[in-house]
């Protein structure tokens, strides 16, 4: 592997870094800003596929810099698939208390009865 | 990461979780629950590091109540002011229809019709039916002055037990929210039913009487009336009552008036000074204020007595001033009003017609000089519209009179009604703030989770095609190993 696939590997992984620690606070403004760093970091690891792909070598440095990528994608996928069975789960509940017609499968299910209300229960 | 490490991980999600759910479920259910603020429950990562034997994950934090004082106190402020603008324009309607000035039993009009029946006397002073209907007029404006006088005492009655009422619920908020701080001292103090329970009943005190309240550093509340007299200090309740009496500092008052009200708190120092807001402040303005100086009290005879009296002092001194005959000798006249003469403050409610009062007794010649033969007659119609100051109260007419002291009830009035529709809106606004602050909207929370869920499937592409080119990347490598 190039050196320079390993270097482009290497920021692809720094990029996925602030990915992981916006998936743990999981607000809707963590998730969004997930969404630039997760595109760089895909380019970056398109940049480096493609080098690798020119490249018949092969070094320690390169692999290493390969599996930490990985390590660094499976716990930034984790930690958002985590958050999203979270607030998945918050929909759910959403949806059975408030019989508002909130659906935790997506946004064409909407259906907003603003007369409704809730019952009190102190 | 091992199996152990997983576990402990799953279950610190877990409580986090059930802890999120808890939050988020009090607030749903919460939603339109008087006095409610929402909570937040905050999350915080753990560290994630599977080379150094951390597992990472979610714990759950403290839980945050988002009620905002600013905003309560402001509501609670604007409660205040639109009681006492409600309670006074509700008050002052009772007084004004009280004085029934359109009516035709009313005092203007029987006023006006005493006039007028002087004038048609004039015009044939030995007519008998001139004569009766000057009698039956008078006998009209008697029963008015009594009827308004009835109609305002009946006004203060209602005022006094509405006072009495009203201090009764402060009495039973100020029992609840003592009762409140014993459950917050027993360690209920997150408990956000009970902290919804507080502030509501704050609002509702609020909108009967002026206060501060303060939070003390056990969480429980101290309510002062007027920010100095104490009504709720820990559980302990301070009841306030009412005093319908005479104020004793005052000089002695005119007997037969409407005492003056007074609240007293639990010592049974008079803090009606302090009372400023709410409605109990205008019951109180109403009772001490409005009423007192129509119907008199301690310091003054009350401008309706002021008017009976005034009225019956002229008529009858130009009647007997006058001569129903010519002689020999001359029969003078009789007066045409008699009233309670010990008492300023009793003219209106005994206000009579003189026993002595009859038609044929009527003076209607002016001896003079010079000696005109309706010449009494003619005073009496000239009432109407006076000439002298003699024949004038407060340099207007009788009629006038009447009508700028129910000029002033219905300018009170105005300004009353002004006041509630201007506090209703910042009443309106106060509370629209606070419910932005510190109320649960379903619809920003569901509309917050679509737009989450949108962010979470757009991130979840990304993540596949990461994953494709690992994938990709790794099949590069793997047939070099």
């Amino acid at each position: 592997m190039q050196r320079a696939a390993a270097a482009l590997m290497d920021q692809a992984r720094a990029a996925l870094e602030p990915v992981s620690r916006l998936a743990v606070r999981a607000q809707v403004d963590d998730l969004l800003a997930c969404r630039p760093d997760l595109e760089h970091a895909a380019r970056l690891l398109e940049a480096a596929v493609a080098a690798m792909s020119q490249d018949e070598g092969r070094d320690r440095a390169g692999c290493r810099a390969l599996e930490q990528f990985r390590r660094e994608l499976k716990k930034a996928r984790m930690l958002h698939a985590h958050a999203g069975a979270f607030y998945g789960g918050l929909m759910r509940i959403l949806a059975d208390g408030s019989e508002a017609g909130y659906s935790p499968r997506g946004a064409e299910d909407w259906r907003f009865q603003p007369c409704r209300r809730v019952s009190l229960e102190a | 990461m091992s199996l152990l490490n997983s576990l402990s991980n799953t279950s610190t999600a877990m409580n986090a979780f059930e802890r999120a759910i808890t939050v988020s479920q009090n607030n749903v259910s919460n939603a339109s629950t008087p006095g409610y603020a929402s909570q937040r429950l905050d999350l915080s990562a753990m560290p994630f590091d599977p080379a150094a034997g951390l597992t990472g994950g979610v714990i759950a934090g403290d839980v945050q109540s988002s009620r905002n004082q600013f905003a309560e106190a402001a509501v609670e402020r604007a409660q205040t002011s639109l009681g006492t603008a409600s309670q006074q324009s509700a008050s002052l309607t009772a007084v004004q229809n009280a004085l029934n000035l359109s009516g035709a039993d009313g005092i203007p009009a029987t006023l006006g019709a005493l006039f007028q029946s002087f004038s048609a006397w004039s015009q044939d002073p030995l007519s008998e039916s001139g004569r009766q209907g000057v009698i039956s007029s008078a006998q009209q404006v008697v029963d008015s002055f009594q009827t308004t006088v009835t109609n305002l005492q009946q006004v203060t009655q209602d005022t006094e037990r509405q006072i009495g009422q009203s201090v009764d619920q402060i009495n039973a908020y100020a029992q609840q929210l003592a009762g409140y701080n014993t459950e917050l001292r027993n360690g209920d103090r997150g408990d956000a039913a009970l902290d919804a329970k507080i502030n509501n009943t704050l609002e509702n005190l609020s909108q009967i009487v002026n206060f501060t309240a303060s939070v003390q550093a056990d969480g429980t509340v101290t309510v002062m009336i007027g920010g100095q007299a104490p009504l709720v200090v820990g559980d302990n309740e301070y009841a306030i009552s009412t005093k319908i009496a005479d104020p004793a500092s005052l000089p002695p008052g005119n007997p037969g008036v409407p005492p003056s009200a007074s609240i007293l708190d639990a010592s049974g120092h008079d803090i009606t000074a302090k009372i400023s807001g709410g409605s109990l402040a205008g019951l109180l303005d109403t009772h001490n204020q409005v009423l007192a100086s129509l119907l008199g009290d301690a310091q003054q005879p009350g401008s309706l007595n002021r008017l009976a009296q005034s009225l019956a002092d002229n008529v009858n001194q130009i009647l007997m001033a006058g001569n129903v005959s010519d002689g020999p000798p001359p029969v003078t006249g009789t007066p045409l009003f008699s009233y309670d003469t010990s008492n300023a403050t009793n003219a209106a409610a005994t206000l009579a017609l003189d026993p002595g009062a009859t038609a044929d007794q009527l003076a209607a010649i002016d001896p003079g000089p010079p000696y005109v033969s309706n010449g009494t007659a003619i005073h009496l119609a000239a009432l109407a519209n006076p000439q002298s100051a003699a024949d004038e109260i407060d340099n207007v007419s009788y009629v006038q009179f009447f009508g700028n002291l129910a000029a002033g009830v219905g300018q009170q009035l105005a300004a009353a009604t002004d006041r509630q529709s201007i506090q209703q809106q910042v009443v309106t606004q106060a509370q629209s703030l606070r419910q932005q602050i510190s109320g649960v909207s379903l619809d920003e929370q569901a509309a917050e989770l679509v737009e989450f869920q949108r962010a979470y499937q757009a991130n979840a592409q990304l993540f596949s095609v990461l994953d494709s080119l690992t994938e990709t990347a790794v099949n590069m490598v793997q047939p070099l190993a």
